[in-house]
């Protein structure tokens, strides 16, 4: 044998009971499982640990990062082994010579991902879907199993056209052959968007399309039986539902599989999810295939003093500043002891809010200490009151300091728990790899295990490890993964249960063209294997293994 | 006044990690509806009400919300 891993305690994606095992590993796939006397060129000891399927992120945009990080960093440390990129409509194939400014244009609108990025990391030498899965392969690390954007294959047949109408019927015909191609090549599946915006803040090509042409591709789509993704309406209640009844209708007729995300819980309305859910019941009871994907993590609010802010709309003395202020004005009142006492005062209301707030980001290298921490510490290493020291930074760095306002939405934990147990729901909208410079996109899984498996009791571990290997291998048709199993692909997790967890959240300069974003690192993971090969310890990084694959859908 | 009305206003956490402002519409049947409002249409309808904060925009008329929605929308 290759590699055994050894008296680790295994949930093996089934759901069913964990047990006492040896894993055996020849040639990238699980050979046995039980008690193993032979021995093997690499054995991990993993007693005391959890050793699981890896887990799969289905709703990632690491597309650009692939072509200068085939490991998709940081999301194998977090046990993801493998990835869905190519969400929300877009994807970086197919893709004319002509169209490919267009394209850095929406990731950079949708995504954050800078273009300097794009022009000091990437090589562009594909257009085709077939071309770009070359591409990337020789490469990765981490598996890939890659959508198909239904803005780009817009974009190759109908060009400008795509951003203005509707298409004909020749058109839809073309896009019919390129989305059969694409799926050829490996493409699992197809994503589309009723929500996203263009780098000029109009619709993304996607959404000028009529459902007579959605109705098309997805003929095509069921030709492979692959997936359709959607970006719905999430803001609102009624049409996420109207979206709902649209893809349970589109599943009845092609008998296709569906998911739509993100599905978030409304802080103030935190019943519009259980009407949600209610129709996905009924939907899924007619034979539709329709999955709402929930993240795990809650959504945090950002904010700088250089950005007029929502947070302030409440606070008359505050918004009268901010509201028409430019950053001398701003200053000025911060400056003016008698507007900063009025602001202070008032703010006061608001006190758990300011206290709570993190410190993220800040430019002079004497505030760098306080980077990460609340202004609660803050303002007792300063001697003086979170508001004030609030203030007093945002001066200093002339209101370049950015605070985190944690846990605003998505945070009502017995809803979001339910949710996630919930045997209609596909955990996942993880986002892995975008909006880098907002939020980190990673250690979500973290986040189950840490705060919904062992804080709050909602999951238990082998059905939380089910929702993120079995049953997302099933919904999305991967085959051979997901499960710890004789004959199956050795993707494996080994964690610690009492440990596993997010790390804090920073920033870090490592995209290409001295590019930031934020990220989080991962605790109590202690070794991934990808392909039967050791691609991550905690305790020596990555290995510099290559086994990673595409996983195209079964056909 | 008559037709609907904002019933009440909160701030949420946009997808984005940005603050949004939800107004609930309250009908004359007694149906309420909730529109999510992003920065420029809040800021477009605290104007339009002259409203120095976002309590005081409890009980206007929804076309003052519409309105602003247009305006944010027109912006581009």
């Amino acid at each position: 044998m290759d590699l055994i891993i050894r008296n680790g305690r295994v949930v093996d994606g089934s759901g069913l009971p964990a047990f006492v095992g040896d894993i055996g590993i020849t040639d990238g796939r699980i050979v046995r499982i039980g008690s193993i006397t032979e021995t093997a060129a690499t054995e991990i000891d993993a007693a005391g640990k959890i050793v699981t399927p890896g887990f799969i992120d289905p709703h990632t945009h690491f597309d650009a990062q692939l072509l200068w990080d085939g490991a998709a960093k940081p999301a194998i440390e977090h046990g993801v082994t493998t990835i869905v990129p190519g969400n929300c409509s877009l994807s970086l194939a197919p893709l004319r010579a002509e169209h490919r400014m267009k394209l850095v244009g929406m990731f950079n609108q949708i995504e954050e991902m800078p273009p300097k990025a794009f022009a000091e990391g990437v090589e562009w030498n594909w257009e085709t879907f077939d071309e770009f899965v070359k591409r990337i392969r020789k490469d990765l690390t981490v598996n890939v199993a890659p959508l198909v954007g239904h803005s780009v294959l817009r974009l190759w047949v109908m060009g400008n056209d795509s951003m203005e109408r509707v298409a004909t019927d020749d058109e839809i015909v073309q896009m019919q052959q390129l989305l059969r191609e694409c799926l050829a090549a490996g493409a699992i599946g197809m994503s589309t968007s009723f929500v996203d915006m263009d780098e000029r803040l109009q619709p993304v090509p996607s959404r000028y399309a009529d459902v007579r042409e959605l109705d098309k591709l997805c003929e095509v789509l069921a030709e492979y039986s692959r997936i359709l993704q959607i970006v719905h309406e999430f803001y609102d209640i009624d049409l996420t539902i109207a979206r709902i009844d649209q893809l349970a209708e589109i599943s009845l007729k092609h008998h296709i599989t569906t998911t739509l995300s993100p599905l978030f819980v409304q802080a103030d309305n935190v019943a519009g999810v259980d009407r949600i859910m209610d129709r996905v019941t009924e939907q899924v009871a007619r034979g539709a295939r329709v999955w709402p994907q929930v993240q795990t993590r809650p959504i945090d609010i950002s904010f700088c003093f250089a950005v007029p802010s929502l947070l302030f709309i409440r606070l008359r003395s505050w918004y009268a500043v901010m509201r028409f202020g430019t950053t001398e004005s701003i200053m000025a009142a911060f400056n003016d002891p008698e507007q900063r006492e009025k602001l202070v005062a008032e703010a006061k209301d608001m006190m758990p809010l300011w206290s709570m707030l993190v410190l993220r980001q800040v430019k002079t290298d004497a505030n760098q200490q306080y980077v990460g921490k609340t202004l609660t510490e803050i303002a007792q290493l300063r001697g003086t009151d979170p508001l004030n020291a609030m203030i007093d930074l945002s001066l200093e760095e002339e209101l370049d300091a950015h605070f985190l306002a944690a846990n605003m939405g998505h945070n009502n934990d017995a809803k979001v728990g339910a949710l996630l147990a919930h045997p209609n729901v596909l955990i996942g909208a993880s986002d892995g790899g975008a909006h880098i410079l907002s939020f980190s996109t990673y250690g979500d899984t973290g986040y189950l295990f840490s705060h919904f498996v062992r804080d709050t009791h909602t999951l238990g571990l082998e059905q939380a490890v089910k929702k993120i290997t079995s049953d997302t291998a099933a919904i999305w048709g991967i085959a051979d993964r997901g499960h710890l199993k004789t004959g199956y692909v050795a993707d494996i997790t080994i964690f610690d249960a009492d440990t596993i967890d997010r790390g804090p959240e920073y920033y870090v300069q490592d995209v290409p063209g001295d590019g930031y974003r934020y990220v989080r690192d991962a605790v109590g993971v202690d070794a991934v294997i990808i392909g039967g090969e050791v691609a991550y310890t905690c305790a020596d990084g990555y290995t510099g293994s290559h086994r990673g694959e595409i996983v195209g859908g079964w056909a | 006044m008559t037709g609907p009305t904002i019933k009440s206003v909160r701030l949420a956490a946009a997808h984005e990690g940005i603050a949004e402002l939800v107004v609930d519409i309250q009908f004359d049947n007694g149906g309420v509806t909730e529109v999510a409002l992003d920065r420029f249409a809040s800021q477009a309808l605290m104007d339009a009400c002259q409203a120095n904060s976002a309590e005081e925009l409890v009980g206007q008329s929804w076309e003052l919300v519409r309105d602003a929605l247009n305006t944010s929308y027109n912006r581009f």
